[in-house]
């Protein structure tokens, strides 16, 4: 199903969650409202959900405005951050809860209830584990049993709050795989709150990066990572070092140098640049427009990090840079770097005033 | 939605639904068990007028009622929070045969009804019972003395203290006292300068606690008090005595005054237990 | 001498010895802060002086008085014992308490449940007052809450000569007495409820609506069976209070024997006339009454923490 927001707000007390959002979700999409905490993106999911209300706003089920469908008649499946599971209730009857409580008329006899929820067991492979309760469960198994519990009313659209939240990394990686397939499987309209970006690289057809209750920027996963669109999602997505520059007689300078551009700038003042850590090159120290003291130098697996303090106009600058496999290098070298792919931001501004290659 | 209803709205709108059912329902039931009554006697006392109020209340009889009340109260809750601090102390620190009976004992004052306690009381503390005949030839009168009130007030306050600090003294983090321990102090200095500021507030809660339940006692009293006007008579006392006199006004300003000094432990309370919480 | 060996076991020092390899039962006077916290306690005679003065406290006013309210109504024999308790004023005095204390264990469930549920479901403003006002009657006097009752209900009171006009008995009888325990008694199930319910927060409930479930369904199949055990906890508290209320009730009652009498009231009434015996043999049942209480108050508090 297709879900159109409409100009959300919300406020509880002084503090503003969301600010005049507007959204369209894709029918049978999987999308991931990714932030900060305290970024608006689980009240956007409650008042899509109808669990939470908006102070104004529309929020339009295929087309159909819901503001008079209750949270019971939107049919859609929330999974709760801590799952919510009854805990007086075996799985079996967690997962039956939806389909048993529905009005007389609209009931399923008994038999095709306990068919359909053997189905979902297997489908979420814990039919194993029908008769257990919520607390004899892992967190990966409470959160099958959640999913196939949301799942049992046949969902409009499924919810998900921070779905993978509550589990340690491996658990994590590995149901996150396994919510891409399902959701390729049922092709149900979904939506995902995260703070967690790789989980919503990994995972999301698109996705929505928000702050302070606004919607920074939605794409792809591709584009929010290349093409950020401002200054928050290029400091939220990835890892990113900033550098304070100026702009002046239409170029960038880092202290006293010059960064090489191909097109003139327009203005003059502070700005900020912001570049990938590999995205830094090694290069002759009398060269490069950065340059500085190797402090130390990391090996993470197959990839080799050098900390670099940047002497700045005698501000120190702590800099990761990520060494190519070639690049030797030994604490207390002197080298130079330069930014090969970098966006330029303006002092208090997000948009984005140049890039280089990106 | 029109702006208006948004800002003169009562409360966050929820998801669950019922709000204005059970709202409704508590604070009917509220008002008609608990607060009309209440402010009737208020009203009552009102009609009486400032002078006769006044003139009640600095009778002779009254002043002694009310000081006696709260004196032994807090004697009582005094005495309280030594002992209830050793018996929270000896329950939650040591190991030693008893422990869990001891535990379920400190409840008893709690449970049993105010008219056995106050029976039992008289009769162990006469001259002839079981405890009184001990102190009788000390020349230690217990029975229709102040001093049989404050027996029966330390029997009901009890619990107050040891169950306040209880769970207080349980949480405590032993790596405090290690960490203290390991940097010099002497158990006596670890005792006062880390545990005592911890549990100061849970003690306050509880003394307030037993000293409140002690100013309104009455069944477990008037037993083992004698009732001796000016000597040995509570101010719940004094209030059924007028109120068999039929001197309501007489009653109800004694009331009102009890009442008064309920609602503002009862905001000290409520006070002291969010400090005992942030402590915690 | 078990003393002997708690120092031993005081000198093992650092390390969670207790916890992996000391012997399953804990001796005796050792300290029992876990792991390593037992090198950081008082010397053993400071720990027995503290536990004897703690265990002889207790003893004191606990224990004997407790103890001596069953010698003393057992001091007769079975038979002085058996015999007061089936004196047709006493029976009619049991009676009369498990009538009030059944009624005012209903109501006060019912408006308890109602109570906690506004007050842990909803954000509301003035909701700290609320609470305030319910906890109200935990420290009046009870022979306030009886006085407001006559206040209202007595001839010199508010509704007095419209109840005697209309041939209304309320005060010096059933309802008064009903009235005034309901007020004693008002908090308790309430009190027991809003921290339980206040932790279990509204997540589950939220998601039995967004499956379809109507409300009351929610609060039957959701809310009831997870708070079952601190309402019976509250059940219980009630009910021992109910049924020994004295002063509240003993204003409103009137002292009617045979009629409204309770059975505090009677006991008060035989130990007046010297029937030591008789009124000890009451008061027993209502001392067993509190045992129970306890006892099962304790086994509910083993089931709510294996819950958490």
């Amino acid at each position: 199903m297709k879900i159109d927001v409409r100009n959300l707000s919300k406020r509880f007390g002084n503090f503003v969650a969301l600010k005049n959002v507007d959204l369209d979700i894709a029918s049978g999409e999987l999308l991931a409202l990714l932030g900060p905490s305290g970024s608006g993106k689980t009240t956007l999911l409650r008042i899509i959900a109808g669990l939470d209300f908006a102070d104004g706003g529309e929020v339009y089920f295929a087309g159909e405005n819901a503001a008079n469908l209750n949270v019971r008649k939107r049919h859609v499946g929330f999974v709760f951050q801590h799952y919510a599971l009854f805990r007086h209730m075996t799985v079996f009857e967690n997962v039956a809860f939806g389909l048993r409580v529905r009005p007389r008329r609209e009931r399923k006899p008994e038999h095709e209830i306990v068919k359909r929820v053997k189905r979902l067991l297997e489908f979420v492979h814990i039919e194993g584990l029908a008769e257990r309760y919520p607390d004899q469960l892992s967190g990966g198994q409470r959160q099958r049993v959640a999913l196939a519990r949301a799942l049992a009313i046949e969902p409009n659209v499924l919810l998900l709050d921070e779905p993978f939240g509550a589990l340690d990394a491996k658990v994590r990686k590995s149901l996150r795989r396994w919510l891409r397939d399902l959701h390729g499987e049922l092709n149900v309209t979904s939506v995902l709150v995260t703070h967690d970006q790789e989980e919503a690289l990994e995972v999301a057809d698109r996705i929505v990066v928000m702050g302070n209750g606004k919607i920074e920027q939605v794409g792809t996963p591709e584009e929010i990572y290349n093409e950020p669109a401002n200054s928050f999602v290029f400091d939220f997505i990835g890892e990113s070092v900033k550098l304070p520059v100026r702009i002046e007689n239409g170029g960038i300078w880092i202290g006293s140098r010059r960064l090489a551009t191909n097109d003139e700038l327009p203005g003059t003042g502070p700005a900020r640049l912001f570049v990938r850590p590999h995205d830094l090159t090694f290069g002759e120290v009398s060269e490069a427009p950065l340059q500085g003291a190797v402090r130390a130098v990391r090996r993470v697996g197959a990839l080799s990090f050098a900390d670099v303090r940047l002497d700045y106009g005698g501000d120190d600058l702590l800099v990761e840079a990520s060494l190519p496999p070639e690049t030797l290098v030994r604490p207390g070298d002197l080298v130079g770097l330069t930014p090969r792919r970098y966006r330029i931001y303006e002092d208090g501004a997000a948009e984005s005033l140049t890039s280089a290659a990106l | 939605m029109p702006p208006l209803s948004k800002t003169l709205r009562f409360r966050e709108p929820s998801v669950i639904p019922g709000f204005g059912l059970t709202f409704g329902l508590t604070v009917t039931w509220l008002s008609v068990i608990v607060l009309i009554p209440l402010a009737a006697m208020i009203l009552y006392a009102s009609r009486l007028g400032f002078d006769q109020f006044i003139a009640i209340l600095t009778a002779q009889r009254t002043l002694n009622a009310l000081k006696l009340s709260f004196g032994i109260a807090f004697a009582a809750a005094i005495f309280n929070v030594i002992f209830g601090l050793i018996v929270a102390w000896a329950l939650t620190r040591y190991e030693f045969p008893g422990r869990r009976i001891a535990d379920a004992i400190v409840d008893i004052p709690f449970a049993l009804p105010t008219a056995v306690a106050g029976i039992a009381l008289a009769t162990l503390y006469s001259p002839q019972g079981w405890i009184g005949q001990f102190l009788a030839p000390l020349g230690i009168q217990v029975t229709f003395t102040p001093l049989g009130i404050l027996v029966a007030l330390i029997f009901v306050g009890i619990p107050f203290v040891v169950r306040t600090v209880q769970p207080v003294l349980k949480d405590l983090d032993p790596e405090l006292e290690l960490a203290a321990a390991s940097l010099g102090a002497s158990r006596w200095q670890v005792i006062r300068k880390v545990i005592a500021p911890t549990l100061l507030p849970a003690i306050l809660t509880g003394f307030a606690l037993a000293f409140a339940r002690a100013v309104g006692e009455y069944g477990s009293v008037i037993f083992i008090a004698g009732n001796l006007p000016n000597i040995s008579e509570i101010a719940p006392l004094l209030i059924v005595i007028r109120l068999e006199e039929f001197r309501y006004a007489d009653a109800t300003a004694i009331a009102v005054i009890m009442l008064f000094v309920a609602f503002i432990m009862l905001l000290i309370i409520n006070r002291l237990q969010r400090w005992t919480e942030a402590r915690s | 001498m078990t003393f002997i060996e708690a120092t031993t076991n005081r000198q093992a020092g650092f390390g969670g010895a207790e916890e992996n390899s000391g012997p399953a039962r804990r001796s005796d006077f050792a300290a029992r802060a876990p792991r390593g916290a037992k090198a950081n306690t008082e010397t053993l005679p400071v720990r027995i002086l503290l536990v004897l003065i703690a265990l002889g406290f207790l003893t004191l006013f606990i224990v004997i008085p407790l103890v001596a309210v069953f010698l003393q109504a057992f001091s007769k024999g079975w038979t002085a014992y058996f015999s007061a308790l089936t004196d047709p004023d006493a029976i009619s005095a049991i009676r009369l308490t498990i009538i009030v204390a059944a009624c005012s264990v209903a109501v006060n469930l019912f408006f308890g449940l109602i109570a906690a549920w506004t007050i842990t479901k909803y954000r509301f403003p003035g909701k700290t007052l609320l609470i305030t006002l319910i906890d109200l009657p935990f420290s009046i006097s009870p022979v306030v809450s009886g006085l407001v009752f006559v206040l209202l209900f007595g001839l010199q009171g508010f509704f007095g000569h419209w109840l005697q006009d209309n041939d209304i008995k309320i005060l010096f009888a059933f309802p008064a007495i009903l009235l005034a325990t309901i007020f004693v008694t008002f908090p308790f199930v309430a009190r027991e409820l809003i921290p339980l319910m206040q932790e279990q927060g509204t997540t589950e409930e939220e998601a039995a609506l967004s499956l379809g479930a109507s409300g009351l369904t929610t609060f039957l199949k959701v809310t009831l069976p997870n708070i079952k055990w601190g309402l019976l906890y509250g059940i219980l508290l009630c009910n021992a209070r109910a049924m020994g209320e004295f002063g509240a009730v003993s204003v409103v009652s009137g002292h009617i024997r045979g009629e409204t009498n309770t059975m505090p009231l009677h006991i008060e009434i035989l130990y007046n006339e010297y029937q030591l015996t008789a009124a000890f043999a009451v008061a027993s049942l209502l001392a067993l009454l509190a045992i129970v209480t306890l006892v099962l108050k304790a086994a509910l508090e083993r089931k709510l923490e294996r819950k958490r």
